[in-house]
């Protein structure tokens, strides 16, 4: 008993003990992760011994005991504790292990690991404390810990807020069990949890005086103990912390929903006897459980966003949990405890993988044979009382009878809800589906009343085997009774009456979900409109334009018609379309691909560009100047690259007077380099304030903050392409519309324009555009504040604008759900501001006050630096006067500009130079592989390392192979663009089994997977049923979870095996069969294409083996796995191409068509398709059963080859990546992994020429490279193909790239693990705010650094500069991006001719790229 | 059947970058036009030099012309948010009167 003791002790100790060694002695993060890790690890494993000794025998203790016998202080497992403290440590272990790999690199990763190991070793405490006193104090512990880790995120104002809110509820609750807790010390002492019942009779014996009232101590007792648990358990009405709380990190947000949250149910399990003795406090907890339960159920029914989805879920669990214990169900309160834990565990662990588990279930196939509704019914409806009845038979759960109604009924909901998706799914025939569905429903109710009754029979010996105070059956009938009769009103409802009820509910429930926002402004300045600088136009309904409106709004109910007849409302449709240039489309998730964030203002200079944006956005847009000056240090930028950038910034510097200063003559230029090498960095900080629409700035910031936020919440629920089960009233009818419809009864919009501004909002016209006009009149602007007005608008929600501008202008129409139209969203949004503006009480409005220019000091600043720098102490007025002069040349943005510009030149010089090589020419002896790639950067190792085997020759071409279809996979109901979004898709490819070949099997897999799918979520998103469903499938779920967290590789390949693409059989493009007029490729369309692919990249003689390499990349929990994958096919696999394409090749008919126009592909050539995960590096060769036997040796040969080049690839990889490198190759599969690869980062130009160009160089994956052969391209068409298209995609890319690492803040998407899915389409940050856009931090930074080089796209071509200079000027595209320089181009006619560069303008000239490092060493292209 | 039977409407050509396509088409329907005619790459020379035709890989950069047909009592706002479009952005419009034999479908 003695190594049990110590081991009981160790418990709570070593992860505690593991905190303090953190905070002691400061070690980096990794390690403090290793340490608390493996704390945790030995604390479970010696919670584990514990909880099997105590199951074998008797409770274990360590107590310090008082004169009496009595408890002072210890340590006390029971089955109950044991069980907890398994769960706690458990839960703590996986999350942990979650977050070594997650956080690494994160800023405070050592403060999380010794805050998580003091929360783990808290909330172990609270279960297994010998004492009240004890367990009083490990709470308190745990509430403090959780505060500080809500706060993780530094500097994050909702990371900020929520912790505030947190904190505040939770020390309710503390308060409330000290105070419990001390009256008891005062009344009967420390209560000793080995024998608690023996305190009962003195405190109920006990009274006190309370504002001279007699009480009962222990009812006063029990209530305070109802009041911790409801603060800790977030239940109404201390709920709204725990959805505040997804501002804190993914591993955060699971450890509190698996273990803290379920603090109502540990303490009123453990204090039982004195909670189950009040019928005060039972009667008290089973409203708030039940309240809790409808509330937050019901908002978890609408909720877009996941986290937000499951956040609400757990406060409607804890509700169902505190309705548990107070009618005396204990044993099943703590069975729907460790169930739901390891169910939310697992589901906020896996809560990046929404968005392609909402993809898979698009390509999922349709249900066959539907069920007939009354089999359905029937089997719905009477299927789990039958199958609940046998289980009761046989196991004979021993619950109380309020406990046994709670698992009947909520059993009986589950069961129905699940069945009813699975019938719904079809996903055989129908007698099978039924039979299944049977055959399921009694399988899972044995398994669930089963377990519920073994894990009751292990834990009854420890639980008080009777409450008499415990609610007893016929309240709680009751209580059910009513609300289900209340569900059912509001469900079926009919008529005006229903949908009114339903709208208000809806409205209301959308404002309990959203995050609070403060509408009371103190310390304004007060103004009334009057004295407003905006000439703001009251808005009453009795105002012309709005009457107006009205009439039309009359007469538009009555007609079909739904048109703008006004001129006036057409101009300013256009003009939200000058005003989105702002901002760029945002491709949704499922199909993300990159896209330059000020694409729209493309058509102006890159340097104005990017003032525009710094003003409209309050972006930076360059790199700060000690990063430019670090890159200076490292040798990354030289003097001459600065003097060279410098003139070409202000080519007058070359001839302005040299200036004496002290002893030196110092010429202008480079005066202005030591002004660039040493001017002070922070007093002009390059980003500036927004600039605001004038009805925008005459809001205090707090408000226009509230609008944007109640603005995204409508949004987020507007759009909603994943399904929620209750999804916004009124979609169909458009955003405005719908929320118009909504507003009236929405309580914050209330709070923000008072009920005036309600009135007035409900009385705009339904017509966006006509509503919009009415709006900005109030404010009487002119024709170009109108503009500034509207860009300012969209500019307050950038992510939701971009969203709902690619709705507008890129969306495929065959999309699926209502679209989110950019005029909707500046609609709602003006309105509301109006709204706000003008009736808002008198208090409310504050002036902006602004930047003040700091020009004048900022530049006196500089020059003092300059003559510091020549060691000038005394005052010289003049060299100072003429320094100035200079300087003033050089205003702060232009100083980046020319740093810039130089770190471009360095690049440059060094790419350049690597190229300039006599060219080895071709190859003369037939290769026997030519492997084409797609032109992405990271094929270029993959190239570079299969080149090195014998006979093999590699290409580049655009992903997407030249074919742009669209892809319909074997059973997938939809079909999806492979293509560049930049080209329309022209037709539709189906796949089909291989010859010989049964579907049947493969598809029916797919349904019942569907089925599967369709059924949990159906429990899942039901009124009554998340709770067992939760408590049952968490026993399943969670074990899967830790799993997938400690051995991530066996778990991702056993899964695969079972249900991923592993499973799949052999299939085969159908590109034969599917001909036909309506959207097959015609054998004429088919040749094309196979001639196109074969002039663009210049492929012109064969090997016997051609290989087509799309590319993929394979990650596991990515929100944003897609923007890996190939950017030619449209953010998503290149396999497709890549197989249509090899079929197109391998199809005799096209062969002889390819021969009579001169392309003779030999007879012995074979093309095959390959996919290459950039993830792993492994390559798979698809359709391997097409191969013919005559290849089968060379394709051998190939794989062996190409999966030694890729384990190449990968070890040079892993030298960048963080974490194991021999795991390097197994990073996508484990969902924990932030970094799976680093994607495009590093891309820095596009090569298009000859393989001979860059062959044998490292160019250490910066490169696209594009295979061009010059000379069989007379007509140029090739290359106009490669600059418009290809160079297009790579160019977004890059400024993609680009501005997400200038400003990860404005144009990335923000940090993984605050990631929040929202409608199947994008991610928000924690609870709500705008959508998120670009890229992620860990795509780009690892921790400080940077892990790209922030430099605009150089193209390098090898062909006749005439010919590039045509093609530039017929394409207005290629003219905007050269002279505007969001691109540089170099260029060279042949290998023997000099190189040559072209500017702004239009002249090329000749150009000798300096090396910067001596001739001896070739100049590395890392990224550094 | 005599040509002057028939009903006299309005037809309009736009020719634009792809870029603008999206919008111009949204201010089509807005306006109350039921249809409209696309017809993608077209090239021509103007101000700008010469405008190549359909690029192979990219729909998005070649001009493109939209053809719509209203009645004359939308055409005035129908050309108030087209020249309001091309005040910032490239691009030519065409008004002129034209006929229709099944005037229904045009209203």
């Amino acid at each position: 008993m003695r190594i049990m003791n110590f081991l009981l002790g160790a418990v709570p100790v070593l992860p505690a003990g593991a905190s303090a060694a953190i905070v002691l002695c400061r070690p980096a993060g990794v390690v403090a992760g290793r340490w608390a890790l493996r704390a945790t690890a030995a604390a479970f494993v010696a919670a584990a011994i514990v909880a099997i000794s105590v199951g074998l025998g008797h409770p274990i203790q360590v107590v310090v005991e008082a004169g009496d016998g009595g408890a002072l202080f210890g340590l006390y497992a029971n089955r109950v504790g044991a069980v907890l403290a398994l769960l706690t440590t458990g839960v703590g272990v996986v999350v942990q292990s979650f977050a070594v790999r997650a956080l690494a690199g994160d800023q405070r990763e050592a403060r999380f690991f010794a805050l998580v190991g003091l929360l783990t070793a808290a909330t172990t405490a609270v279960a297994i404390s010998a004492t009240a006193i004890g367990l009083a104090i490990a709470w308190a512990g745990a509430s403090v810990a959780l505060g500080l880790l809500v706060q993780h995120r530094l500097g994050w104002e909702p990371a900020a807020r929520a912790a505030r809110l947190t904190r505040w509820s939770l020390l309710v609750g503390d308060i409330a069990l000290v105070v419990g807790v001390l009256l008891v010390v005062g009344t009967v002492g420390n209560i000793d949890f080995r024998s608690v019942e023996a305190s009962v009779g003195e405190l109920t014996a006990t009274s006190t005086i309370i504002s001279g009232i007699e009480v009962n101590v222990l009812n006063v007792v029990a209530v305070l103990l109802v009041v911790a648990g409801l603060s800790r358990s977030a239940l109404v009405p201390l709920h709204r912390w725990l959805p505040a709380s997804l501002a804190a990190p993914t591993p955060v947000s699971a450890l509190l929903h698996a273990g803290f949250v379920n603090g109502a149910g540990v303490l009123l399990i453990r204090f039982a006897p004195v909670f189950g003795s009040s019928r005060l406090a039972t009667g008290l907890a089973l409203v708030a459980g039940l309240s809790t339960a409808v509330i937050a159920t019901a908002v978890m029914l609408i909720r877009t966003d996941v986290k937000g989805n499951l956040a609400w879920s757990t406060a409607g669990q804890m509700g169902f949990m505190v309705m548990q214990v107070s009618v005396g169900a204990l044993g099943a309160a703590l069975f729907h405890l460790i169930g739901h834990g390891m169910y939310k565990a697992a589901l906020f662990l896996g809560s990046g993988n929404a968005v392609t588990t909402h993809l898979h279930h698009l390509r999922l196939p349709l249900a066959r044979q539907r069920v007939p509704r009354p089999i359905e019914s029937a089997v719905t409806i009477l299927g789990p009382p039958a199958a609940i009845l046998g289980a009761y038979i046989v196991f004979d759960p021993h619950l109380s009878t309020a406990g046994n109604i709670l698992v009947i009924t909520f059993a009986w909901a589950t069961a129905a809800r699940g069945l009813s998706g699975w019938m719904r799914a079809a996903p055989l025939s129908r007698t099978a589906t039924v039979a299944v569905a049977m055959l399921g429903t009694l399988i899972a109710m044995f398994a669930y009343i089963g377990g519920l009754s073994v894990f009751e029979g292990f834990v009854n010996p420890a639980l008080p085997t009777e409450l008499p105070g415990a609610v007893g059956p016929t309240p709680l009938v009751i209580s059910l009774a009513a609300i289900a009769l209340v569900i059912a009103v509001v469900r079926f409802m009919p008529g005006a009456f229903g949908s009114v009820l339903r709208h208000r509910l809806y409205a209301i429930l959308q404002s309990t979900a959203s995050p609070r926002f403060s509408a009371r402004i103190t310390r304004v300045s007060t103004r009334t409109h009057d004295q407003s600088a905006a000439p703001l136009r009251a808005p009453s309904p009795t105002t012309t334009s709005v009457s107006a409106h009205e009439q039309g709004r009359a007469t538009t109910t009555d007609q079909t018609e739904d048109y703008l007849a006004d001129s006036r409302q057409a101009r300013l449709l256009a003009e939200v379309v000058e005003a989105s240039a702002i901002v760029a489309p945002m491709w949704p998730l499922t199909s993300f691909v990159a896209v330059n964030p000020l694409v729209g203002l493309q058509n102006r200079p890159f340097e104005e560009a990017t003032a525009m944006a710094r003003g409209s956005l309050g972006a930076r847009t360059h790199l700060p100047l000690d990063d430019y000056r670090a890159a200076y240090r490292r040798g990354e930028v030289t003097d001459d690259d600065l003097r060279r950038a410098i003139l070409d910034a202000d080519a007058m510097l070359a001839v302005a007077p040299a200036i004496d200063i002290g002893q030196r003559r110092v010429s202008a230029v480079d005066l202005v380099r030591l002004d660039l090498l040493h001017s002070p960095a922070g007093n002009a900080p390059i980003a500036s304030t927004p600039s605001c629409g004038r009805s925008v700035s005459t809001l205090a910031p707090e408000i226009s903050r509230s609008i944007d936020s109640l603005v995204a919440s409508w949004c987020a629920a507007y759009v909603d392409e994943a399904g929620v089960p209750w999804a916004m009233p009124g979609r169909e009818h458009g955003f405005f519309r719908a929320w118009q419809q909504l507003a009236p009864h929405d309580r914050r919009l209330r709070r923000l324009v008072g009920r005036n501004g309600l009135n007035w909002l409900s009385r705009l016209p339904e017509h966006a555009v006509e509503a919009l006009d009415a709006a900005l009149d109030c404010f009487g602007f002119d024709d170009k504040e109108r503009v500034e007005e509207l860009r300012s608008q969209i500019t307050r929600l950038p992510g939701w604008s971009a969203y709902a501008l690619w709705s507008d202008a890129w969306a495929p129409p065959e999309r699926h759900g209502p679209p989110l139209k950019l005029i909707d969203v500046v609609t709602v949004r003006t309105a509301i501001q109006a709204a706000a503006t003008t009736w808002r009480p008198a208090g409310s409005l504050v002036a902006s006050d602004g930047d003040i220019a700091l020009h004048d000091s900022a530049l006196q600043a500089r020059v003092n630096t300059v003559l510091k720098a020549f060691d000038v102490r005394l005052p010289d007025p003049t060299a100072a006067t003429k320094v100035k002069k200079v300087l003033d040349r050089i205003p702060q943005p232009t100083q980046h500009a020319i740093w810039l510009a130089a770190t471009e030149t360095n690049f440059r010089d060094r790419l350049v130079y690597l190229l300039t090589r006599l060219d080895p020419g071709q190859e003369t002896q037939r290769p026997q592989v030519q492997a084409v790639f797609c032109i992405d950067v990271r094929s270029e190792g993959l190239r570079r390392h299969l080149e090195d085997h014998e006979g093999y020759e590699t290409f580049g071409f655009a992903g997407f192979f030249g074919v742009p279809i669209r892809w319909r996979s074997l059973g997938s109901p939809i079909s999806e663009a492979r293509c560049p979004v930049i080209v329309t898709p022209r037709h539709e490819v189906s796949e089909r089994t291989a010859a010989g070949i049964d579907p049947d099997r493969y598809l029916t897999t797919q349904h019942l997977l569907r089925a599967s799918h369709g059924a949990f979520h159906a429990a899942k998103g039901g009124a009554g049923s998340p709770f067992a469903l939760a408590e049952a499938s968490g026993w399943v779920v969670g074990p899967i979870a830790a799993m997938r967290t400690l051995l991530p590789s066996l778990t991702a390949h056993s899964l695969d095996r079972l249900i991923g693409p592993g499973s799949r059989l052999p299939t085969d493009p159908a590109v034969r069969i599917e001909v036909n007029s309506e959207s097959g490729l015609s054998l004429e369309e088919r040749t094309l294409f196979a001639e196109t692919i074969l002039t663009t990249m210049g492929l012109q003689r064969f090997a016997p083996l051609v290989v087509l390499c799309g590319h993929l990349s394979l990650t596991s929990n990515n929100p944003h796995a897609t923007s890996l994958d190939c950017g030619a096919c449209g953010g998503a696999p290149g396999n497709a191409s890549a197989r249509v394409a090899a079929t197109i090749f391998n199809d005799p008919e096209v062969r002889t068509m390819l021969k009579a126009r001169g392309i003779t592909v030999p007879a012995d050539t074979w093309f095959i398709a390959a996919e290459h995960d950039t993830a792993s590096d492994h390559v798979t060769v698809l359709d391997r059963h097409q191969v013919p036997a005559t290849h089968n040796e060379l394709v051998a040969n190939f794989e062996r080859d190409i999966s030694v080049a890729g384990a190449q690839l990968a070890r040079e990889r892993a030298s960048r990546l963080p974490g194991d490198p021999a795991k390097v190759q197994r990073r996508g599969k484990d969902w924990a992994q932030v970094r799976p690869e680093w994607g495009l980062a590093g891309n820095a130009a596009f090569v298009i020429g000859p393989r001979s160009v860059t062959k044998g160089l490292n160019l250490a994956g910066r490169v696209f490279l594009h295979s061009y052969e010059p000379d069989i391209d007379q007509n140029a068409i090739a290359l106009e193909t490669i600059l418009t298209g290809p160079l297009i995609v790579a160019q977004w890319i890059s400024a993609q790239y680009y501005f997400a690492t200038v400003d990860p803040e404005v144009f990335g998407a923000g940090d993984k693990m605050l990631h929040n899915p929202v409608g199947g389409i994008g991610v928000v940050l924690g609870e709500g705010g705008d959508l998120k856009t670009g890229l992620p931090l860990q795509s780009i930074f690892m921790g400080d650094q940077r892990m790209h080089d922030p430099l605009r796209l150089l193209a390098v071509v090898q062909a006749p500069l005439e010919r590039i200079e045509t093609i530039i000027q017929r394409n207005q595209v290629l003219q905007e991006l050269l002279g505007g320089q969001w691109i540089h181009i170099a260029a060279r006619s042949h290998p023997n001719e000099e190189w040559s560069i072209r500017s702004p303008a239009g002249t090329w000239s000749t150009y000798h790229p300096f090396c910067p490092t001596n001739h001896k060493t070739l100049p590395s292209l890392e990224v550094r | 059947m005599n040509w002057k039977e028939l009903t006299t409407m309005v037809k309009i050509e736009v020719i634009v970058d792809g870029g603008l396509v999206p919008a111009i088409r949204d201010l089509f329907l807005q306006v109350g036009a039921t249809g409209y005619t696309g017809v993608p790459g077209v090239s021509g020379f103007g101000h700008h030099g010469y405008h190549q035709g359909r690029l192979l890989f990219n729909d998005r950069a070649s001009l493109s012309m939209l053809i719509t047909v209203v009645p004359e009592d939308k055409i005035n706002s129908l050309v108030a948010g087209i020249r309001r479009l091309l005040e910032d952005n490239h691009g030519v419009f065409f008004l002129s009167e034209t006929y229709v034999s099944r005037p229904e479908y045009f209203q």
